[in-house]
């Protein structure tokens, strides 16, 4: 008998036609294809009267535009922005319409998405420094060569060096993401600067070197596009060495590495240097609900339910979304003892439709709520669905104790 | 009256030679739920078969077949050719098969991860597997494990179902030469542990 698998390994697995697991998923399918139907007629008549009424405040509401009617940030002088070129060492720079400065030495930068929300470039060549006026509603964003650099308001430099990325962060923090950055994303904060390099160094790390930013020269003519004729290349202090000592070395751990090390304090002490609100607008919804688990786990409940909030609030239509609804309902019941708000949260997980191997904790945790917040026909209700279901499952005598069931 | 003339037509339609995907693509854009259903049982069995192979999990397979029967429904207007209907839902599967890659990486994260690996490679193993390669299967199995989602779902349509790379490409919605690298750079690391046969064609 051989021992290698044949291609395709399909060859030695046996058939798994399962007819009743198909009839299970179309039987599942069409209920949820109902009710989402029904859903989808109220959903509409509210969405409606909805957007009407965010009509009316924002015709009564709106302040003087500073941008076109597309959202889109313009210079000063209210032209367009699509590229900086500086051909030589001499900057180019702009002042845009939120006072943000962007100034270039010797490279070019294109604008590649300009929105009322976003305001994303790519340095192709040369050196790009960034004054993003703090408070603003644009995320601001740079790559460069498979680095990329995201912001709200801060001062940093991004630099394509021979065979590396440079960023260095004078004010506020930035957040450096890529392939090649160590650990996937690092944030960097006023004072540090990261080299990325660009060839194929699998087996180096990559130091991040925490010494004040040397500051930067002020530009002596600040027309806009117009090329000045000082060089205003970075210079560094005399105190601060020129290589690196990997004594003074201090790697930047992302609080999203401290997490999956189990260090969730230092992770939670992270974020919170940052500001937390801030950092939240920046995260997806799989990160809101990796910093919800931080919180918890680093004794923020309250902190937790802010953030697990908003993944429902604002990404209600993430896959993870159930999930955040989920988490809220537990960390209600079993941290913060409020029963009533669990019911919520765990009623909406079921609605929204959990996988099927959390739906048994879900259900449980749900005769629980209800048992818990005096709702003893609810709970009884509950308890019965969820034996209904799962008749051996896990959590069955629980259930039957909550559910009043003998 | 006019209900019961449109009712016999999508019946004879159904019942006629007229039930090529294509036709029941068209009764099922027009809110015949009859025709949905009949769709998607013809390819139910052999997707679900499919995803379980590519994930090792039999109830979160049917999750992913029922999510993506949803999706399929609601984006159905957008398939140009209805009679590639078959090829089109198979990418939307393998579209959510890769959604739910990331969603488990994210439960294991927060310790939520519940899945029982009930349907593994080697727990597949046809009765007429020898013991040695039922050992391959469960390195096999290791091996996939380790790797990042878009390599696993390219790798395991390529060598565990035999599928065209030109047909992988389109399942993942990227191009030939991604889908050829994934297969590649995952080929490299199941060969380090798995004792396969050369030769794909």
């Amino acid at each position: 008998m051989t021992s290698n698998l044949p291609i395709p390994v399909r060859k030695v697995l046996r058939d798994q036609s399962d007819d009743l697991a198909v009839e299970r998923v179309l039987k599942r399918w069409n209920a949820t294809h109902r009710s989402a139907n029904k859903r989808t007629r109220a959903n509409v008549t509210v969405g409606i009267f909805a957007a009407a009424i965010a009509i009316a405040l924002v015709i009564t509401l709106r302040k003087p535009a500073v941008q076109t009617s597309s959202g889109s940030l313009l210079r000063e002088d209210g032209s367009a922005i699509v590229q900086l070129n500086s051909p030589s060492e001499n900057a180019v720079q702009v002042t845009l319409q939120d006072r943000s400065q962007v100034r270039v030495y010797h490279g070019r930068l294109l604008v590649t998405t300009n929105s009322s929300s976003v305001f994303a470039t790519k340095l192709e060549q040369g050196r790009a420094y960034f004054h993003v006026i703090p408070g603003g509603l644009r995320r601001w964003s740079v790559l460069c060569e498979g680095v990329l650099v995201e912001v709200t308001g801060t001062i940093f430099e991004v630099e394509r060096e021979a065979h590396s990325v440079r960023v260095s962060v004078e004010r506020g923090s930035v957040r450096v993401s890529g392939a090649r950055v160590p650990h996937s994303f690092q944030m960097l904060h006023s004072g540090q600067t990261l080299r990325v390099a660009l060839e194929d160094t699998s087996n180096s790390i990559n130091p991040v070197v925490s010494v004040p930013s040397p500051t930067l020269t002020p530009v002596v003519s600040t027309t806009n596009n117009t090329s000045v004729t000082h060089s205003t290349r970075l210079r560094t202090s005399p105190s601060i060495p020129s290589r690196v000592n990997s004594q003074q070395s201090v790697p930047v751990v992302s609080w999203h590495e401290l997490a999956r090390r189990g260090e969730f304090t230092q992770a939670y002490a992270q974020v919170e240097s940052l500001g937390i609100s801030r950092t939240e607008s920046t995260l997806s919804a799989e990160e809101l609900l990796v910093f919800a688990d931080v919180a918890r786990s680093s004794g923020h409940p309250n902190e937790a339910v802010h953030s697990l909030e908003r993944v429902l609030r604002e990404h209600r239509n993430d896959p993870v979304a159930p999930l955040a609804a989920f988490a809220l309902g537990r960390l209600q019941l079993e941290t913060l003892g409020n029963p009533t708000r669990a019911v919520s949260a765990l009623s909406l997980a079921l609605s929204m439709g959990v996988a099927s191997s959390l739906e048994q904790d879900v259900r449980a945790r749900l005769v629980e709520a209800y048992a818990r917040s005096g709702d003893s026909a609810h709970a009884t209700e509950a308890a019965q669905e969820y034996l209904r279901r799962f008749p051996n499952g896990r959590r069955a005598a629980t259930v039957r104790r909550f559910g009043n069931i003998p | 009256m006019f209900l019961t003339l449109v009712r016999t037509d999508a019946v004879a339609l159904m019942q006629g030679t007229q039930n090529s995907d294509g036709a029941l693509v068209e009764l099922a854009l027009s809110g015949d739920i009859t025709a949905a259903n009949t769709l998607f049982r013809r390819y139910a069995g052999p997707l679900l078969g499919l995803v379980k192979r590519m994930i090792g999990r039999s109830q979160d397979a049917e999750d992913i077949l029922q999510e993506a029967f949803t999706r399929a429904l609601e984006d159905l207007s957008s398939l140009r050719d209805r009679n590639a209907f078959g090829s089109w839902l198979r990418a939307v599967v393998v579209h959510q098969t890769h959604r739910y890659f990331r969603r488990r990486k994210l439960l294991r994260f927060i310790g939520l991860d519940r899945g029982i690996d009930n349907a593994t490679l080697v727990s597949l193993a046809d009765s007429g597997c020898s013991p040695e390669q039922r050992a391959e299967l469960a390195a096999l199995d290791r091996v996939l494990a380790d790797l990042p989602a878009e390599q696993r779902i390219a790798w395991c349509l390529r060598y565990i179902e035999g599928e065209q790379l030109e047909d992988i490409a389109t399942a993942c919605g990227c191009s030939l030469a991604t889908a050829k690298r994934r297969i590649s750079v995952a080929h490299t690391r199941v060969l380090q542990y798995v004792n396969i046969e050369e030769g794909v064609r």
